[in-house]
């Protein structure tokens, strides 16, 4: 129904709450018909709209009958309204932030291994098992250093800093400069391997753990780019609710596309808000 | 709580290629990289997201269909 019947668009409302272009425009005059109109707050949610921004449905639940009853009652009242397209749409650079020229794309999953209790619900038990996901930059320069066998210390402290992180029940806090207790990631050949030691000054959060993995560049170009950090996590943040009890395995793996896709042109979570910061994790 | 459950909805999609917890214990390197960073063959993925609301307005007008948002915290196809 979704594919046949809606025109379906996937956005980060952080960014599109905010932007002063039509994009932002059009979202805030849809989501301001319905019951999360405030713009300084999330406005998350199922929203189904005609083209004119008239707010047609709008839910925020997770039961799949439940959006589906939505979707059904939505298209039983639709009419196509007569309207104009939105013609030649400025963009707000400030909420686009772009891959930087020659920079590249790899992806990067987390995954808790183990170490939850039994589930209480089915709903519990997928945030136990969920595989999270989000797209890490390679900076030109960054290449061109591993090309000479040395693993940048600026790739080494975005990695950690905004990726290595548990964000498999939510979005995680990334870690601050002066949380990098110690990061060490070197390159012997087409082999990498690291010890990575992350901690909060409070000792509530951190992750102990080691990278391994081959990267290969070949004429400039990366070809290869299989990368694990695995290790001890512990803690949550305040959206990463009920983690495991403990220290508990975690896993975070990164891969070059073998086939890239639209997802690939999302930019990174770690740049949220802060796109300087994440390009120069020192900052 | 809201957010979580949104949250919810994501996992619940991301889940259904990755719920072999045991099988990637025993991966190689390899297979661990692509086991979680391949993009899932899940109902999900199938669905033609547009990413751009501008494009999707004019699509919309274009097919006579309405606009469905999948609106997060956190990019619904990533970033979650």
């Amino acid at each position: 129904m979704l594919k046949d019947k809606f025109i379906p668009v996937a956005i980060d409302q952080w960014y599109t709450r905010r932007q002063q272009d039509p994009e932002g425009d059009f979202y805030r005059k849809i989501a301001g018909q319905g019951p999360r109109n405030d713009f300084n707050k999330t406005t998350q949610g199922f929203y189904i709209a005609d083209p004119a921004g008239t707010l047609i449905a709008y839910n925020n639940n997770r039961g799949p009958e439940r959006i589906r009853k939505l979707m059904e009652e939505a298209l039983s009242q639709y009419t196509s309204p007569n309207c104009s397209p939105i013609e030649e749409p400025t963009i707000d650079t400030k909420f686009d932030p772009q891959l930087p020229s020659g920079a590249v794309v790899v992806r990067c999953g987390a995954k808790v291994k183990g170490g939850y209790e039994q589930a209480e619900n089915e709903w519990r038990a997928i945030f136990q098992r969920s595989v999270a996901r989000d797209n890490l930059w390679i900076l030109e320069n960054e290449l061109e250093a591993m090309a000479r066998g040395e693993f940048p210390e600026s790739l080494a402290k975005r990695i950690a800093r905004f990726h290595l992180v548990d964000n498999t029940r939510g979005q995680p806090p990334a870690w601050e400069a002066a949380e990098i207790r110690s990061l060490t990631i070197s390159i012997n050949g087409e082999k990498v391997s690291g010890r990575i030691h992350l901690e909060t000054e409070d000792q509530s959060r951190g992750f102990i753990a080691s990278l391994e993995g081959e990267i290969s560049i070949q004429a400039g170009r990366l070809k290869k780019f299989d990368v694990i950090v695995e290790g001890d996590f512990w803690g949550t943040g305040r959206f990463t609710l009920e983690p495991p009890k403990g220290k508990f395995p975690l896993v975070v793996a990164f891969r070059l596309p073998d086939v890239p896709d639209k997802t690939d042109s999302i930019p990174p979570a770690g740049t949220r808000g802060w796109l300087d910061g994440y390009l120069d994790p020192d900052r | 709580m809201l957010r979580r459950s949104m949250t919810a909805i994501v996992t619940w999609c991301f889940v259904e290629l990755f719920s072999a917890t045991q099988v990637m214990a025993q991966d190689s390197d390899s297979q661990t990289c692509e086991t979680l960073c391949a993009t899932p063959d899940a109902p999900w993925a199938s669905i033609p997201w547009e990413l751009d609301l501008v494009k999707a307005q004019k699509q919309s007008l274009e097919q006579a269909k309405p606009i469905f948002i999948w609106s997060m915290d956190g990019h619904p196809l990533a970033c979650t």
